[in-house]
């Protein structure tokens, strides 16, 4: 599967990066198959995984972006943060439900290395004239609505399914659906002997149900949840959540009496695309924000302790790419509640905040900024078992009094709280 | 030595309008009551033969505890010649001082209102027909009524003539019956709420001017006779009757045994937990049991669902992985699974906190003792008991048992008993409010047991003396009448969210039991969405507008007065092959619109 990836061209030229190269054109299904009639029905199967793989990456390559923003919203409370937050936990409700679909396709999910994503950048085989540039932005009206919104602009109705270069996600998704309902026979293995399907660490109170994939129909039961959740192609009268006839799920949100409240049974979530939209109409509202650098790279931090803090960052992230990716390999050691949940919930976000209230430039003011953000890289060197020892460091460079204290010894409350194996397990 | 006490320490009767058919109070945490005679309980046995809402008995029982834990004593136990029980229950609410969130709880100020401040004879604010005894097997019609007073008794005291608005008179309190083994059983009242006013108003939840109820509480004594003629006197009990217990098999987050206990621990009678002022944290210090003293809670957690509008999905628990005690603190792969349910947790002194700082919704999502005075919000919102956070806390650290709890049975009794009683918020509450944590009402040796007096001759006090707490000294912090509280504590608007009260035992919204499925034609109009697919509705009053004076609720707390006795039980039955919590023998129409008066 690996052989046909390619590392990121170092020159950014903001081209959508295209991986899997041709993958579209052999797609079963794809109406350009002709001239791929030899290919075996495992090479059909590891093209559909390559497709499960890239959506993947589609899928994840959000998540920093959103977080960027929502890190920089300093009230937790606000419609603006709260709306953002639940669209992020459902983007890892799709990590997950495509995760799961790459397991059962016979591969590891892969999240590490020249699979994590960079920015600025495109989605991976997008069109880059109808998708929005990602970038790490502070959070605003603007970004709301032409960032956000756009990247999960719904598609029309009667859209076409698209490989190569699409349009819209929901349209990359109907190409995949499609490879699946084409291939001859059952690709799919629930319990692969390397791999684990993953059903138990999606938590919370946000939509959606991760599905254990073990058929054509499993996989476009969690496909259908994910396009639903996210763009919302489907006509906006059709329910999210299948209707059940017990314990249905309660949503809160705008009420049609115009309240707050539950809103009984199985009621329509706002899609991803609302949401955003939501938010970005309602200019009045929007919360301030923390003054950070948009689209930071670390040459940017002539602040050496902002330096130091991006850095290790990204070596926290990257372990946390890695532990995340072993949650998904077979065998008795799961680095899931032990090392991710804690590194997700409590020690990443409180190194954001640690960053977003640091000068980026030496003497700078944090209240003025402009003030360092993560740059969501990823750092081969990063070591699970130094992770304590770098914060430490940090730690006691930081003045007791600064804004950024109090985060950062949050996250050494927050990594203290890790379950790091002792060795044989490389994180 | 040999001791007698009664158990449980504290029981609960619950009023109901049938007159005659009862059952006894579960004994077991989320148990279903019990019939007198033993026959299994059904979905029938909620009500009588013509519908009506049957009383709760509360069960006493007599324990011998010895050297070998403790045993029970009945008529049937050779060398027991006889079991006199005596009982006292009496209703002070119109009497005491007017009920305002948290005030008073340590201390009444000097400008704190009483409840009708004009009548100077504040005993006939009270009502008593002083104390009653009992012995034998199988006796009854022993009442709490002005009638069979005894002949001594000073400070018998009823509501004069019938009450509006069901013309009604409260003639009695209850009645003492024995059971086949002469164990106690007390019933309360009917259920009959009101007020001699012409044109009956409730104007307020909780303190209504004129109002009476036949809700009561008092103390239970019992004289046990040898066969070798020695009397013993058995620690007394206490006996609390409440409103009905709708919802019996779904339990609050937080019991009235969970606030009851917290308050002895906080006091220093379990020094395992707490001693000297340090709570026994560390991995040298108190391990919870994570089937009695974890799991319990998240179960509850995941019940609300049935009673409330509550997502499910957060609220379903895997108990294998946060059961799983872990070997060594490097092997402990579910740590971060439990910290992140405890990090949702409102913890001690964030009373006030709904969003937390990372921006999850705290919990639980229910309202605290003082969400009703704007100016001076504290507690807005319930948290767990400092003994139960500190469970939680050891238990998310690592520090846990796992494995099945053991309990002396008569202690099992009282816990069981009270695990079905709400224990916050205290808004006043459902069966006893916030005087639950004051430690100077409970006996030095047994912080379960209430301190007892037993008044002979009359009349009872206006006072209070938490060493010697008389009938009526504990309902009278409740709400005058109680429809009034229990038809408005509902749902509360707060900081732009609506928050729920006490689901378990007041139910927001409940499941129907759908009809036997049956072919569908296509000229038959599908039925109502409710019956179809199992969705949620209101309990009492509408859904479809929270700003409607009657969501969830009647609009006029009077209806309460009315109709309370019709609204329905939730019960868990077996629907499509499942185990769900549905609504059960509802007597009041579906939609229910009162009509006008």
């Amino acid at each position: 599967m690996t052989s046909e990836v390619r590392s990121p061209d170092p020159i950014r030229n903001l081209r959508s990066p295209r991986p899997f190269g041709a993958l579209f054109d052999r797609l079963s299904g794809s109406k350009q198959a002709p001239g791929h009639k030899s290919r075996t029905t495992e090479d059909q199967r590891s093209d559909l995984r390559n497709a499960a793989q890239l959506a993947l990456q589609v899928e994840f390559s959000t998540i920093p972006v959103y977080l960027s923003g929502l890190y920089s919203i300093s009230d937790t409370g606000s419609k603006a943060y709260q709306i953002l937050r639940s669209v992020v936990m459902e983007e890892m409700f799709h990590v997950n439900q495509v995760a799961n679909l790459v397991v059962a396709l016979g591969g590891l999910p892969r999240f590490t290395r020249e699979f994590a994503p960079t920015y600025p950048g495109y989605l991976p085989h997008a069109n880059e004239n109808t998708t929005p540039l990602l970038g790490l932005y502070r959070a605003s009206i603007d970004v709301f609505s032409n960032v956000y919104a756009a990247i999960e602009t719904p598609a029309p109705w009667d859209a076409p399914a698209q490989g190569d270069h699409y349009d819209t996600i929901a349209q990359l998704y109907e190409s995949l659906t499609q490879a699946i309902e084409a291939f001859p026979g059952n690709p799919f293995q629930a319990d692969p002997p390397e791999f684990r399907q993953r059903t138990d660490i999606y938590l919370g109170k946000f939509g959606g149900t991760v599905i254990k994939v073990h058929d054509k129909h499993s996989a476009l039961a969690g496909i259908d949840q994910i396009v639903r959740q996210g763009e919302g192609k489907v006509p906006a009268d059709k329910p999210l959540v299948p209707r059940e006839p017990f314990g249905a799920y309660n949503q809160y949100g705008m009420r049609t009496d115009g309240t707050y409240g539950p809103i009984l049974g199985t009621p329509e979530e706002l899609s991803h695309f609302m949401k955003f939209r939501e938010v970005s109409l309602d200019q009045a509202n929007f919360p301030p924000t923390l003054p950070i650098t948009s689209n930071p790279r670390l040459d940017d931090f002539s602040n050496p302790a902002a330096l130091g803090l991006a850095k290790l960052f990204n070596q926290h992230y990257s372990v946390m790419l890695r532990a995340f990716e072993r949650t998904f390999v077979r065998g008795d050691f799961d680095p899931f509640f032990g090392i991710v949940l804690n590194l997700m919930h409590e020690v990443l976000p409180s190194m954001a905040a640690t960053l977003m209230t640091t000068p980026a430039h030496d003497n700078g003011n944090s209240e003025v900024g402009p003030n360092a953000a993560p740059t969501w890289s990823w750092d081969d060197s990063a070591d699970v078992h130094t992770l304590a020892r770098g914060l430490q460091q940090a730690l006691d460079k930081t003045p007791v009094d600064s804004p950024r204290a109090a985060h950062l010894a949050r996250a050494m409350r927050g990594l203290a709280k890790l379950v790091i194996p002792a060795s044989g397990h490389a994180l | 030595m040999t001791s007698y006490k009664i158990y449980p320490s504290i029981g609960v009767a619950r009023v109901g309008n049938a007159p005659a058919k009862f059952y006894v109070g579960p004994e077991v945490y989320r148990g279903l009551p019990t019939l007198p005679d033993g026959a299994p309980f059904t979905e029938r046995d909620f009500r009588d033969d013509e519908g009506r809402l049957c009383r709760q008995a509360a069960r006493f029982r007599v324990f011998r505890e010895g050297p070998n834990g403790s045993e029970e004593v009945t008529l049937d136990t050779p060398g027991i010649a006889s079991i006199t029980w005596t009982a006292h229950i009496a209703n002070k609410k119109a009497s005491w001082y007017t009920f305002v969130t948290n005030e008073g709880e340590n201390g009444y100020a000097p400008n704190h209102p009483l409840r009708n401040a004009t009548e100077p004879d504040r005993n006939k604010l009270m009502i008593d027909a002083g104390p009653r005894s009992i012995a034998g097997a199988l006796q009854s019609g022993v009442h709490f009524d002005a009638t069979s007073a005894p002949p001594n008794y000073q400070g018998v005291n009823f509501p004069q003539g019938p009450l509006n608005p069901t013309g009604e008179s409260i003639s009695s309190l209850g009645e003492l019956r024995t059971d086949d083994a002469g164990r106690l059983l007390v019933l309360g009242g009917f259920g009959i709420s009101g007020t001699a006013a012409p044109d009956p108003k409730i104007n307020e939840y909780a303190n209504n001017d004129g109002w009476w109820d036949d809700t009561s509480d008092g103390p239970v004594f019992a004289v046990i006779r040898l066969t070798d003629g020695t009397e013993i006197r058995a620690a007394a009990s206490w006996v609390l009757v409440g409103p009905p217990s709708y919802a019996p098999q779904i339990a609050n987050l937080v019991s009235l045994w969970d606030t009851i206990f917290d308050a002895g621990v906080r006091n220093g009678k379990v020094p395992a937990i707490f001693e000297q002022g340090l709570w026994k944290s560390g991995p040298s210090g108190y391990k919870p049991n994570f089937q009695s003293e974890i799991q319990p809670l998240l179960e509850r957690a995941t019940l609300y669902p049935w009673v409330a509008a509550i997502p499910p999905k957060p609220h379903t628990f895997n108990f294998e992985q946060l059961g799983t005690v872990p070997k060594s603190p490097a092997t402990d792969e579910y740590k971060g699974l439990r910290s992140w349910i405890l990090d949702v947790l409102r913890p001690p002194s964030s009373e006030n906190v709904i969003v937390s700082d990372k921006g999850r919704t705290m919990m639980p999502f229910l309202a605290g003792d003082n969400c009703l005075i704007l100016d001076t919000l504290t507690s807005k919102y319930l948290r767990l008991t400092d003994t139960q956070f500190f469970f939680m806390q050891q238990w998310a650290a690592g520090w846990f048992r796992n494995e099945v709890a053991t309990s002396d049975q008569a202690a099992a009794l009282t816990r069981g008993v009270l695990e079905n009683c709400v224990g916050g918020a205290f808004s006043p509450g459902i069966e006893m409010g916030w005087i639950s944590r004051n430690t100077a009402i409970y006996q030095d040796d047994d912080p379960l047991r209430i301190n007892a007096r037993l008044v002979v001759d009359g009349p009872l006090s206006a006072g209070f003396d938490p060493r010697q707490m008389e009938p009526g000294d504990v309902c009278r912090y409740m709400a005058v009448p109680w429809q009034a509280d229990f038809n408005e504590c509902s749902s509360q608007p707060m900081d732009g969210r609506v928050i729920w009260w006490w689901p378990a035992q007041r139910p927001e919204f409940v499941y129907l039991e759908p009809p036997a499925p049956r072919a569908v034609t296509t000229a038959e109009a599908p039925p109502p969405p409710d019956l179809r697919s199992g969705q949620q509705v209101a309990w009492v009053g509408t859904d479809f507008d929270q700003l409607r004076n009657d969501f969830i609720s009647f609009a006029d707390d009077v209806d309460m007065v009315r109709y309370w006795q019709g609204l329905g039980f939730v019960m868990e039955k077996t629907v499509h092959g499942k185990l769900r919590f549905v609504e059960v023998a509802r007597t009041l129409p579906r939609p229910f619109f009162p009509p006008a008066k």
